[in-house]
């Protein structure tokens, strides 16, 4: 009984779905002892985050489904006075709302911010995991046991199960600031890692240069990180680059004289834009 | 907007990082918080027993929340839980609940050994999702309402009609409705003719087979003794209708090729599809999430798709950064004509098109092919000359043809957007059909694959024809033909109004002949009255149709004497009505819903909102006040209805309609794949343009009503013979020649950046299908209106429309992301508020129509001159000359940072409204007491 999230961002196409459930589910209805309701406006348990990235045209939109991350170490819980948060034996972190007494230390505490506080209430509020619905609580007819965002996601970004049935989803994913230290048990895919993107062209004949080999090359290393082959619009992605790292981009091409741009810093994603190359004689 | 401050995941670090140096402390050694007895509490037995005593009394009923408004049109079917006669919940219908899981054949296509299926439930969308907060909206019509100032005892020129939009209104009962409805027809009747009674009633609305459908009173007013029946217009896929269809001659609404079979061909045989579909909002209105699982179905085989959009769309930004080869292109909207034109000049001065195809199957293609290399008025259309036009580079321009051209390449399209609802949108959708025949449309992998076609209007999925439902509920929800003789395109009604007599070309009606195009109308018809009445159950004309601001100033006109509105929301032309007559949603109401997937019967959820009923009922009410029930109703009951739907269908050979009853909804059986097979090679089953592409000598186009050749007609026929044809001036080769042509502007229209125009207004406007509405429908549902690309909350507390704009554009006029800005041209104006963004180019501005309209204030005419709701349809441009064309998109704006604060100085009156904090403008915005 240890249920995870397992989201995969590159499923996720921006709907909201998930946000939206998460409010259909809770506000206006009063699941106590599992959560008192939400506000209509203004919390999101489930909350999309959107990163808009790059430049025009190599603009890219990634959208985050941020939650309670369900920590096993959860700072919450370490510093809830009246001991109102509570783990459960499946893993979901609840913040009970009859002990809860408002004082709005846990809210500062949580470092990924998915707690909020209530004010009509005077409680803090966040992501039950539909605790109430995995109880077999006040489920609809014909309705599964899942939370709704979950089941709410038309495009199975967001997966919801036992640890032991998703090990392989989780092999190739990660958490959400592993500093923290708070053992999530939100595990993400395809977390945004920066690119380096551009194209290469031929001011001469006015042509776009197919086939040229980028590389980004670890200057700290020397170790090439990432390399694409430009396609029949020149263009190059190298992606899944590290943050705030210092890159040198080379592009080669058998009958252009080379191109090196040197310092390529990935504190955030960058568009080189449109590069020219000139024949070899 | 910069990346960091999108990022709030760092930001939650940096306010993290700011909290007590301990808890930082306790992080950074990752103590392991023991999970001792004292943290771990579970609900005991004894509360869990009695919640889930509780949970029995939650009952499940099953509806269609799409808003598509034409029966089977709409996809993806909900579950609403109820309780104590309130919805607890809306959700997805799990298919398994009734049936089990080996029982449900659902869609399954296999391409090579990957095996593309449906979820084993229903994906609504957002729209569909949010609906609880549509039922209980503050903005709900709850009772029948009259304007405050109006009486209609008052002679008609004492009818403050200048006061529509302005006065507000009181409730009154359903009976003195109902008088007065009565009482002004009969006169309206005796004093003009009932044909002066101007009716709306069709198209959009929510969704069902009886009850909230559109279309009624066209079944009422011929019983009562006519009316003027504004014909609706093929709204969202406009150049398809005067452009496409001129080509291949298809006599269908959508003027494309019939979809039969052809997703299958692309998934199992296109190389690279390239497309400006908003797969991610354009269908989301009506058929919820499908077209997003059939993007996945792409994406799954690895195809490659090629977005080309002004703006980076909301299924490019889902999509394209994961397939493999993905691109964006941004093109300057409504400039596509001048793109397919370089890429026709690649092609034929490369030769790489399909010579063959085009000797056999095509007529004027030398004519074209002179016209492309500019040997009909001196200009080639090379890529460098497409360049400046199109703004995207000319090598661009080149490596796109020639990768169209060695690939086998479909054109996927969805409606809407610059290109198809923008000025003169009949040519780039002709062109756009003519570099598909120059490529051999209809040989494997290469076809036109429409995403809202395929369900609604044939089946592109593997279905067995007599299968196929074309149900659309009571036959009065198809008003599409001609029901009156005297009639108006929607787009013209407001000239109707106005300033009567007008001529135009064409009924625009979906089911029109394409030869009806060059017959001319004239409105009003000799010795038919003009308008005097308005009945309109598609309150959204201001705020969805062109020359939006024109709607207003004919509400307000003191020709129409008496307006009568119908709704279940109290938003945009509502407010300038006499009338307004409260209507359900499909929730507070029985009713059934036939689609491809999912046919079902859904008892109503909770009862209706206040005194609101469903349209049908309505119409019931007043039918019988005029004693003529029995004829209107056919003396069928509703549950007579629902059976006879069910019945009219070969599914009564599945089940009987009151085991569908019981079961609430019934799966549609699909074949196997292997199935599908056998069936396909039995009836040797093609897509049309396939079995047209094999045909040798390439006769028989666009089957019973063909094009005057047979062939695909690069120049055509029809337009060569209508040529001179002409109106006000205006002739038909000016807006339509025989070849396709690049228009940049001309009588009509000035829209474009190199316009003498664009000096004054230097920023094109964009408008597509809405992502957070279905055009106006749920501009009022809080849960949306918080997403940060839906509403931005201005620093008066209102939450404005955004309107993106380039980081460069912003900076010239000093505006800021969040700032609220004036969106004007010379024909009105309107507040939004800044979304800076990449994702439009310089020079281009985007914001969706059908904000709802909050009028600040009335300029001398009775136009709105300033509107607070962010409605830029306000600002959209009238209709050609020689086809009344829906011109929603791609029109010259400027853009102005301004002072809310100084606004609300200038104009006190406007922002006296009771506004909803969150949302906004409501019912107790309007009605008094």
């Amino acid at each position: 009984m240890a249920k995870v999230f397992v989201i995969d961002l590159s499923r996720c196409v921006g709907c909201y779905d998930c946000q939206i459930g998460c409010k259909d589910e809770h506000v206006e209805n009063d699941w106590s002892p599992y959560a008192k309701p939400q506000p209509d406006t203004g919390q999101f348990w489930m909350k999309i985050v959107e990163m808009e990235r790059g430049s025009r045209p190599k603009v890219v939109i990634t959208y985050i489904p941020l939650l309670c991350q369900h920590c096993d170490n959860a700072p919450c819980m370490l510093v809830c006075a009246p001991k109102a948060i509570y783990k459960r034996a499946d893993g979901l972190v609840i913040i009970d709302p009859a002990t809860c007494n408002g004082c709005r230390v846990c809210i500062d505490a949580c470092p990924y911010g998915v707690i909020y506080f209530n004010t009509e209430l005077k409680i803090a509020q966040k992501c039950t995991g539909c605790a109430h619905m995995l109880d077999g609580v006040s489920l609809g007819e014909g309705q599964p046991k899942m939370p709704r965002c979950v089941d709410n996601c038309p495009a199975d970004a967001i997966k919801f199960g036992e640890y032991e049935e998703l090990k392989d989803l989780i092999a190739k994913a990660e958490i959400l600031h592993p500093e923290y230290g708070t053992k999530p048990r939100v595990y993400y895919i395809n977390l945004p890692k920066p690119f380096v993107a551009g194209d290469v062209y031929d001011p001469e004949n006015d042509e776009c240069i197919q086939g040229a080999t980028v590389n980004a090359v670890d200057i700290s290393t020397g170790i090439v990180s990432a390399t694409d082959t430009t396609d029949e619009f020149g263009d190059f992605w190298l992606k899944n680059l590290e943050w705030n790292k210092m890159y040198r981009v080379t592009i080669e091409h058998p009958k252009y004289h080379p191109k090196i741009i040197g310092v390529v810093a990935t504190n955030k994603d960058v568009h080189l834009g449109s590069i020219p190359l000139y024949k070899k004689p | 907007m910069s990346y960091e401050m999108k990022n709030t995941l760092m930001i939650s670090r940096r306010d993290f990082l700011k909290t007590s140096g301990i808890l930082s402390a306790t992080f950074a050694a990752s103590i392991q918080i023991p999970l001792s007895e004292s943290l771990l509490r579970e609900v005991s037995k004894e509360e869990a027993e009695m919640l889930k005593a509780e949970a029995e009394q939650i009952k499940t009923t099953i509806k269609s929340l799409q808003l598509g408004g034409f029966g089977d049109y709409d996809l993806e079917p909900c579950a609403i839980d109820v309780k104590n006669g309130r919805i607890i919940r809306i959700r997805p219908l799990h298919w398994d609940w009734k049936y089990k899981p080996e029982e449900i054949k659902k869609v399954t296509l296999k391409v090579g050994d990957i095996t593309l299926t449906h979820p084993l439930k229903s994906v609504p969308s957002y729209l569909a999702l949010s609906h609880k907060r549509r039922v209980y909206n503050p903005n709900r019509v709850r009772y029948p309402l009259k304007r405050v100032d109006f009486d209609h005892r008052a002679s008609p020129d004492k009818r403050n009609t200048q006061n529509r939009g302005v006065s507000g209104f009181v409730r009154i009962s359903w009976k003195e409705a109902l008088d007065i409805i009565e009482s002004e027809i009969k006169r309206i009747k005796d004093t003009y003719g009932l044909y002066s009674c101007l009716v709306f009633s069709d198209g959009h609305g929510q969704n069902g087979n009886l009850h909230v459908i559109h279309g009624y009173a066209h079944s009422l007013f011929p019983l009562l003794g006519g009316c003027t029946h504004a014909i609706r217009n093929p709204d969202s896929w406009e150049g398809w209708y005067y452009g496409t269809r001129l080509v291949w001659g298809f006599p269908g609404p959508s003027g494309l090729p019939d979809q039969d079979l052809v997703l299958e061909d692309v998934l199992n045989n296109a190389e690279l599809i390239i497309t400006n579909a908003d797969t991610e909002t354009t269908t989301c209105g009506f058929q919820g999430h499908f077209a997003t699982i059939m993007m996945f179905w792409f994406r799954e085989i690895s195809k490659r798709i090629i977005w080309i959009t002004p703006e980076l769309n909301y299924a490019g930004a889902a999509h394209y950064f994961w397939v493999k080869g993905g691109k964006w292109i941004p093109i300057i909207p409504n400039t596509d004509a001048a793109l397919y034109l370089a890429i026709a000049y690649v092609w034929i001065t490369e030769g790489t098109y399909d010579k063959k195809f085009i000797e056999t199957h095509t007529v004027g293609f030398e004519d074209f092919k002179k016209y492309v290399l500019g040997e009909e008025d001196g200009v080639p259309k090379t890529p460098k000359w497409a360049e400046p036009i199109t703004g995207i580079p000319s090598r661009i321009i080149k490596a796109l043809a020639r990768l169209w051209a060695s690939k086998r390449t479909t054109y996927m399209n969805n409606f809407g957007g610059p290109k198809i609802r923008g000025p003169y949108a009949s040519e780039p959708a002709r062109l756009e059909a003519c570099l598909l025949a120059m490529q051999g449309i209809g040989r494997p992998g290469v076809q036109e694959l429409n995403h809202v076609g395929m369900i609604g209007w044939g089946s592109t999925l593997p279905q067995l024809p007599e299968r196929a439902l074309f149900i659309l509920g009571h036959p009065s929800s198809i008003p599409v033909g001609l029901v009156e003789p005297q009639h108006v395109p929607k787009t013209l009604t407001w000239a109707a109004i106005l300033n009567p007599p007008i001529s135009w070309y064409g009924t625009t009606a979906f089911g029109a002949e394409i030869d009806d195009q060059a017959v001319k109308y004239q409105f009003p018809m000799p010795g038919y009255p003009e308008i005097h009445m308005v009945w309109n159950e598609n309150t959204c004309l201001s705020a969805c149709w062109n020359p939006g601001n024109k709607f207003i100033e004919a509400w307000k006109s003191p020709k129409v004497e008496f307006y009568v509105g119908l709704g279940h929301v109290l938003e945009n032309d509502l407010l300038f009505c006499d009338i307004v007559l409260p209507c359900v949603t499909p929730l507070e109401v029985t009713d059934t819903g036939f689609e491809n997937f999912i046919v079902f019967y859904g008892e109503k959820a909770i009862e209706p909102i206040g005194e609101s009923k469903s349209n049908y009922e309505i119409y019931c009410m007043l039918a019988e006040r005029f004693g003529i029930l029995d004829k209107f109703t056919g003396g069928k009951t509703f549950e007579e209805w629902f059976r006879s739907f069910w019945e009219g269908t070969t599914l009564r050979e599945f089940m009987s309609w009151d085991e569908v009853r019981t079961k609430k909804y019934f799966v549609m059986p699909f074949p196997t794949p292997e199935e599908w097979e056998k069936v396909k090679r039995e009836r040797g089953l093609k897509p049309f343009m396939t079995k047209y592409y094999e045909l040798p000598e390439g006769k028989g186009m666009g089957g019973v009503h063909p094009t005057p050749t047979g062939k695909i007609e690069f120049k055509s026929v029809r337009l060569e013979k209508w040529a001179d044809l002409e109106n006000y001036g205006v002739k038909f080769k000016e807006e339509r020649p025989p070849i396709p042509h690049w228009i940049p502007y001309g009588k009509a229209y000035e829209e474009r950046l190199f316009h003498p125009r664009a000096k004054k207004y230097p920023l094109i406007l964009q408008s597509n299908h809405v992502r957070w509405r279905h055009h106006v429908q749920c501009d009022d549902v809080t849960w949306l209106r918080e997403i940060p690309t839906c509403k931005i909350r201005g620093p008066d507390g209102y939450l404005y429309e955004p309107l993106w704009i380039n980081p460069i554009d912003a900076a010239k006029r000093g505006i800021k992301h969040g700032d609220i800005v004036r969106v004007y041209n010379d024909r009105g104006a309107v507040l939004c508020a800044a979304y800076v963004t990449e994702r439009v180019n310089p020079g281009h501005v985007y914001a969706d129509h059908g904000s709802r309209i909050d009028p600040i204030a009335y300029d001398e005419k009775g136009g709105v001159l300033l509107d607070r709701g962010g409605s830029t349809n306000l600002l959209a441009p009238s209709v050609p000359y020689t086809y009344p064309l829906m011109c929603v998109s791609a029109y010259l704006v400027e853009v102005e940072k301004v002072d809310i604060f100084e606004i609300m100085k200038k104009y006190p009156d406007g922002f006296k409204k009771r506004l909803h904090p969150d949302v906004g403008l409501c019912y107790d915005s309007w009605v008094k007491g």
